[in-house]
């Protein structure tokens, strides 16, 4: 037995030294430093959030390709992601693609991300953010490494100036809860709270409720009600629902004495600029809201 | 009635599959690349970037899917030698989802990123502890039935705690991270995956082969097999760090792949005339090409997302496995 288990680790020992020597090898010719950011990167993602920053700040022949998600329910930019083309989120595509940019982010392969650079593939991770005025500081940024600085410069202005246009710092908005087909809500350090707040309403499960993307407890509704419901994802995710929070006898009853506020979950899947949308819809609705209860 | 066929054709047969499953493997990716140039490629004749493809992706994937399928149908062997039931197998008996455990927790604590050598080393960990106690078990003379379900308990325990993490993360896209991770997969795993992983696997095989004349005599019984100077408790030793060491590092490079460790040897078994000493080195062969052969499947199946490997596995094992159950079942009626 013995000398089976000797040679085993010999074995092993030489081939784990073979796959590093090997490793160095390669790496010689493939890991050096990305190079100096091409003017309009050849680029590519293989998630949602980075096909929906492609599609808003980069030209559509500079894309190689996005995931299939691009043009899904979820997705803002589905008609002008349309005959763009997709891939099924492999290096393999990438290298063969010559990408020189991969854009990732939430949703993005772990894996994938680890290895990237290896490649050398130049990476712009979104990161992620939960606040407003990160998000309009992101934009110039993301435009400069798609090599768009004057098209990132004017999404930002135009963010900025939807979200300056739907803000009401005069008095307390209206208390609302969001809800989720799943269950979930949107607490403190969520870009739906910050969405919320930004179209002058009082995120109930802010002051009441768990921070991050879980939900307000059912009792908690039913002694406190919300002056309204924010909906969402209930348009995107199939079977559609369209009934609400029809399922739910005690939220039924609940809604059915506030109101509902439909939001299109493409509005805000990921934290983006098209999240304006959200926010306008909102405060108009809101407005709409404050008339009728006046 | 399956006759046993000799141990020589057996694996040569096998070998045979598996070297036909590699060339396959190699030609099959997601962009076309011809058969010929994938050869220029691993020659490193080829340009640049089918090289690249070639060396430092497909190579290391089709290497991981034999060295992983082989060591989980050599660990289900091994396992069900050793514990002389059928039904034991690293995901069965808990050892797959403790290690899948060890593994989730390094990925919800941030401390993947800090060592590439955090990841196996806790997934290892996790396959130790659950393999420790049924070991501890086992040396007490627990009945196997005792220890099968305790296995079932370790696996419970064990996918509750993962379940717990995911509880507990306020992350939705960690939750599915976590979620995907442990189907399984192969996606994208490079030549460094590849290093950390194999000299683990391969110290575990060897450890399980060299058990097979100690599993042999243990079918005699404990007394007798020690009577014949078998050393009993070395061997279970050696099984239970075998399969932690395979099914560790296994589970940290590809997440959770289950049934092969269960239907290979069962497929194989009535081949080799029930004998365990002569099922280890059939069953490493037959894992190997079942997982690389899921592997290929989900290549082939070129639509949507990539299929996860461990939801692949079980779709081509389970048919196999039932109706090799229901073909047995008519011979014995």
């Amino acid at each position: 037995m013995k000398p089976i288990v000797a040679l085993a680790a010999g074995l092993a020992a030489l081939l784990s030294l073979g796959i590093a020597a090997a490793h160095v090898g390669a790496g010689g010719g493939q890991s050096q430093p990305p190079a100096a950011p091409a003017a309009k990167p050849r680029v590519a993602s293989t998630a949602l959030c980075g096909d929906m920053w492609v599609l808003a700040l980069a030209d559509r022949d500079q894309i190689l390709s996005l995931s299939r998600d691009a043009a899904g329910p979820s997705s803002p930019y589905a008609g002008e992601a349309a005959g763009l083309p997709r891939n099924r989120g492999s290096l393999e595509e990438l290298i063969a693609g010559d990408a020189g940019l991969v854009v990732t982010g939430q949703g993005s392969s772990t894996q994938m991300r680890r290895v990237l650079g290896r490649f050398g593939i130049a990476e712009l991770d979104l990161g992620a953010t939960s606040d407003l005025q990160e998000l309009a500081d992101k934009i110039p940024q993301v435009g400069e490494r798609l090599g768009q600085p004057e098209r990132g410069k004017a999404l930002r202005a135009a963010f900025l100036h939807d979200i300056a246009a739907a803000a009401d710092p005069g008095r307390d908005g209206p208390v609302v809860a969001y809800y989720r087909p799943d269950g979930g809500g949107a607490g403190a350090g969520t870009i739906v709270d910050a969405a919320l707040s930004a179209a002058g309403y009082q995120n109930m499960q802010r002051r009441t409720g768990p921070a991050g993307w879980g939900g307000i407890p059912l009792e908690q509704i039913v002694m406190t009600p919300p002056g309204a419901f924010v909906v969402s994802y209930f348009d995107t995710q199939p079977p559609a629902r369209n009934a609400g929070l029809g399922r739910n006898p005690v939220l039924r009853r609940a809604a059915e004495q506030g109101v509902v506020l439909p939001v299109p979950g493409k509005l805000w899947p990921c934290d983006h600029p098209v999240i304006s949308q959200a926010v306008t819809l909102l405060a108009g609705e809101r407005l709409r809201l404050e008339g009728a209860f006046r | 009635m399956i006759r046993p066929v000799p141990q020589l054709a057996l694996n040569m047969a096998l070998l045979l599959t598996c070297c036909v499953l590699v060339v396959i493997s190699l030609v099959l990716g997601y962009t076309p690349i011809p058969a010929g140039e994938v050869l220029r490629g691993l020659a490193g004749l080829a340009d640049p970037k089918t090289v690249t493809i070639v060396q430092d992706l497909r190579l290391p994937r089709t290497a991981l899917a034999l060295l992983i399928g082989g060591s989980l149908g050599l660990s289900g062997a091994a396992l069900q030698g050793l514990l002389q039931n059928p039904l034991a197998e690293p995901g069965v008996v808990g050892v797959s989802s403790a290690a899948a455990f060890g593994a989730v927790l390094v990925i919800y604590f941030g401390l993947a990123a800090t060592s590439s050598w955090t990841l196996p080393l806790s997934g290892m960990a996790g396959a130790l502890a659950a393999t420790t106690i049924l070991w501890a078990l086992a040396v007490r003379g627990a009945a196997r039935l005792t220890l099968l379900l305790t296995g079932v308990a370790i696996g419970g325990l064990s996918i509750a705690l993962i379940s717990l993490v995911m509880n507990l993360s306020s992350n939705p896209w960690a939750i599915s991270e976590i979620a995907f991770w442990l189907m399984g997969s192969l996606k994208d795993r490079t030549l460094s995956d590849l290093g950390l992983a194999a000299p683990f696997i391969l110290i575990g095989c060897a450890m399980l082969i060299a058990s097979g004349g100690g599993l042999e005599a243990l079918t005699l019984g404990e007394d007798t097999a020690r009577s014949l100077g078998t050393p009993v408790n070395r061997v279970r030793m050696q099984v239970v760090l075998g399969t932690s060491l395979c099914v560790g590092a296994g589970v940290s490079v590809a997440g959770a792949v289950g049934f092969v460790g269960l239907i290979v040897p069962h497929l194989l078994r009535a081949f080799t005339d029930h004998a365990p000493a002569r099922l280890l080195l059939p069953s490493a062969l037959g894992g190997a090409a079942l997982l690389l052969t899921a592997d290929i499947a989900i290549r082939l199946i070129a639509v949507g997302p990539e299929l996860q490997l461990g939801v692949v596995t079980s779709l081509i094992g389970a048919p196999f496995f039932f109706a090799l159950i229901f073909r047995l079942q008519g011979e014995q009626a």
